[in-house]
């Protein structure tokens, strides 16, 4: 099995402004040892190391653009670190539609590392790629935790003194708790695809509005609700 | 530079059913199914940069940079001549793509009373000579209230943000080329090798490569480092690509209710 390198502290995601928390892209801070870290990394053939904050960083950068625009391109800006100073060297902008357009800076090209530099910055443009899509969304056992969570609460306020003061009562009602989800995990497992379905929408719906929560809700979405 | 290619039309589906999805999605939906319609190329370019310009992109700021791009304002706004045409260019290339929007039944701009002004327009745009401020067509102008709704329309077709994030590129490529000359008036343009698009290679979807390259490139002592960057840059895009696609193509299966997506 490929090894994974841990890169993550050199890769932030800068937002557009102070005041719109918007994701404008990568930026990847290298130095020389890292450069060499890359080299070995590819000629192994060993994978970058992602996080799930790494991941979700990458797909709300990826997907999401100022409110209420969708994300048109995804820009990737590498930065050479020598001596306490941070120059960016290479930059590329990868459009939905087909276009790329790779800048290099004069300096980068004449630069002793330039092979290094162009080897990490591609390396790491696809690494990233094949992060972008979600093995599933956990809204069904969102949907059975919550429903479960709801009755139990009913319960509850229905009878407060009879469960709370009582630990054996306590417990068996946890216990059913538990059960409950499990059972309406099961019958709503039957109607899985239309609620995938449905919770896709409303992120996708989400992901374009104007409205703050709107998005706040969609990058929630992008946190918790996949894996 | 990005091409202004037409938007294909899609056939709309039909179903008897009302759609489940509000119209908000519906549009995200179609939109997903236009990256696909346009994607018929990979298209990797190749720039060499003075100086790397951080990432910053928001549409409406780049439109109204874009936006007032005419012989006068150049002149105005002191632009070296060797590059007029260049700037020019970009707005051009802006315009062809709101016409194709006016044009495209299943954009929300469609406008079929417009039929003969798009005709006339795409006829006058195909000279270079005609100045594009002069054609019946125009792009809504940013600061007329009149037309903030169709801006606002404008700025929210995600064919019509991808154009204008690639030419927010090229034009700071072009603002740094330009103040380079600015600064050294006695310097010629052609040796000036920075801010150039160096190379330019299309892959076709049925496997054609076709290479370009500018002229400058074989006056520059760094070609071979140029043409072994662009070549990497190439087969790593082609890679970040098929991901990207993969995962459009993820979203729409996820996303489309079945009956449409027939």
């Amino acid at each position: 099995m490929a090894k994974t390198i841990n890169l993550e502290k050199y890769i932030e995601f800068p937002t557009l402004s102070k005041s719109i928390d918007t994701l404008a892209g990568i930026n990847f801070h290298c130095d020389a040892q890292i450069l060499e870290k890359i080299q070995r990394a590819k000629q192994r053939g060993d994978r970058l190391h992602f996080s799930k904050q790494l991941r979700t960083n990458l797909r709300c950068c990826a997907l999401l653009g100022t409110s209420s625009y969708l994300q048109s391109g995804l820009s990737i800006c590498t930065y050479y670190q020598q001596d306490d100073y941070a120059e960016p060297v290479m930059k590329s902008l990868i459009s939905a539609d087909g276009d790329v357009i790779n800048q290099i800076s004069g300096d980068c090209l004449s630069h002793q590392l330039r092979p290094q530099l162009t080897t990490a910055h591609y390396w790491l443009l696809q690494q990233i790629t094949r992060q972008l899509a979600w093995q599933r969304t956990l809204i069904v056992d969102l949907l059975a935790w919550s429903i479960a969570i709801l009755l139990i609460l009913g319960l509850i306020i229905a009878y407060p003194q009879g469960i709370l003061t009582n630990l054996i009562a306590l417990g068996i009602v946890l216990i059913i708790m538990w059960g409950l989800q499990k059972i309406l995990k099961f019958l709503l497992s039957f109607n899985a695809k239309a609620i995938d379905r449905w919770a896709i929408a409303k992120f996708l719906s989400f992901s374009i509005s104007a409205q703050p929560w709107q998005q706040k809700m969609a990058k929630l979405f992008l946190q918790y609700i996949v894996v | 530079m990005p091409n202004s290619r037409k938007p294909k039309s899609s056939k709309s589906s039909k179903s008897s059913k009302p759609d489940p999805n509000p119209p908000q999605v519906h549009n995200f939906l179609k939109s997903l199914g236009e990256v696909l319609l346009d994607i018929t190329a990979l298209e990797v370019s190749t720039i060499v940069v003075d100086e790397i310009t951080p990432h910053k992109f928001i549409p409406r700021q780049t439109y109204q940079e874009l936006y007032p791009l005419c012989a006068e304002f150049l002149k105005d706004a002191g632009i070296h001549s060797s590059l007029v045409d260049r700037y020019l260019q970009l707005h051009r290339t802006l315009l062809l793509r709101y016409i194709a929007l006016i044009a495209a039944p299943q954009s929300l701009l469609y406008n079929p009373q417009l039929v003969d002004a798009v005709q006339e327009s795409y006829q006058l745009l195909g000279n270079p000579v005609n100045d594009a401020k002069e054609i019946p067509l125009q792009l809504p102008d940013p600061s007329d209230s009149r037309e903030a709704d169709q801006l606002e329309i404008l700025l929210s077709t995600p064919s019509f943000l991808r154009c204008l994030r690639k030419l927010s590129e090229i034009k700071a490529t072009l603002d740094q080329r330009n103040f380079h000359l600015q600064k050294n008036p006695d310097s010629k343009e052609a040796d000036h090798l920075l801010n150039i698009i160096y190379a330019r290679t299309v892959v076709q979807l049925d496997g054609d490569v076709m290479n370009s390259y500018n002229q400058k490139l074989f006056q520059n002592p760094q070609q071979q480092a140029i043409l072994q960057v662009h070549q990497e840059g190439v087969t790593a895009a082609q890679y970040h690509w098929q991901g990207l696609l993969e995962f459009v193509i993820y979203l729409a299966q996820r996303a489309f209710p079945k009956k449409t997506r027939k």
